[in-house]
């Protein structure tokens, strides 16, 4: 009995000496990605002033309320290229020795932590756009729901075949 | 069939075209399918009906040019040095997928209707988590399909056992 209480320890941690994540140096995401997020976004742009420009021509009735939105999707779509513009210099990647440290957003930052035993497969992948600049998104699926996989996006192909073979790597080893 | 075959990029059975060109008519015709009740409705006349025959045998060629490449980019290997299963599939978005053996769950075969009649089976690979995460390779022959899953099964094992 005593031996088995000399055994057992629960002491409380000091949490200012434990190690902070937070310290690490995180990488950034190639400049690339900020190209393929504008892209997109000029995308949607168009689309939206091809339809006020068709509508202020064919629907003139409606002339000064096409006028007035296109006012409101200036800024809208300022904010979008801007937010952008933080979210290529914001996310970020970190590998420690035994965990990969995901941190992403602008305005709603989300920081997640996936244990490399916990991580069940990789998987590389390459949109249309992404073949052209030369980039690739790596998918990271951790054992349960979906709220803890993560996607780096914007990753050069061969950093991201690099990244998939250290993880794998790590994956097998660490059982 | 020697267990070294997998360690190279093994493509389906080449019967496994029909199986992709038939699931890519299935969109097609679950998307498209009212246009043909437009032309049920209305009298055309053969001028019309014309252009409409050409676009659709060109809307059918497309889908078999996209059925034979996506069939040829489907890719799958054993990689025992990494120790893990590898899929490359995808024509326009591209996907290598790595699944360590230690974290294959299970290994089914399955076959539906279509695959009872060109004699073909599915072999489903899960990993624990959601239901989005199992890899499924349509279209194999009934030796390849058992020694896939016979190697990876034994490979999981090895694994556990270290």
């Amino acid at each position: 009995m005593t031996s088995n209480q000399a055994e057992f320890e629960n002491k409380q941690l000091d949490i200012n000496s434990l190690p902070r994540f937070t310290e690490v140096e995180f990488y950034r995401l190639d400049h690339k990605y900020l190209i393929k997020l504008n892209i997109r976004t000029g995308i949607g742009a168009l689309v939206i002033l091809g339809a006020l420009i068709v509508g202020y021509f064919l629907m003139i009735e409606f002339k000064i309320l096409i006028l007035w939105s296109a006012i409101l999707f200036l800024p809208i779509f300022l904010w979008l290229f801007y937010r952008n513009f933080e979210l290529q210099k914001r996310n970020g990647y970190a590998l420690r020795e035994r965990d990969i440290i995901f941190k992403r957003g602008f305005l709603h930052e989300k920081i997640t932590i996936v244990p490399f035993n916990r991580v069940q497969h990789v998987s590389a992948r390459k949109d249309l756009l992404d073949k052209f600049l030369g980039i690739s998104s790596l998918a990271i699926f951790s054992a349960g729901g979906s709220a803890s996989d993560i996607t780096i996006s914007g990753l050069l192909s061969r950093n991201a075949e690099a990244l998939k073979e250290a993880i794998s790597k790590r994956v097998s080893s660490n059982g | 069939m020697d267990s070294s075959n997998f360690h190279r990029p093994q493509r389906q059975s080449k019967i496994g075209v029909i199986l992709v060109f038939g699931n890519s008519l299935y969109l097609l015709f679950k998307n498209l399918w009212f246009l043909g009740i437009y032309f049920f409705m209305n009298e055309l006349d053969s001028q019309t009906i014309l252009n409409a025959a050409i676009v659709a045998t060109i809307i059918f060629i497309l889908a078999l040019a996209y059925s034979i490449l996506y069939f040829s980019r489907f890719v799958f290997l054993i990689n025992p040095r990494t120790e893990e299963f590898v899929l490359q599939k995808g024509v326009f978005n591209s996907q290598t997928i790595s699944l360590p053996f230690n974290k294959i769950q299970q290994v089914n075969l399955r076959r539906n209707l279509v695959q009872r009649l060109i004699g073909v089976y599915s072999v489903l690979i899960d990993t624990a988590g959601s239901k989005e995460k199992e890899e499924e390779i349509k279209a194999l022959s009934r030796i390849k399909a058992e020694k896939l899953a016979e190697l990876l099964i034994s490979y999981s094992r090895l694994e556990e056992n270290i």
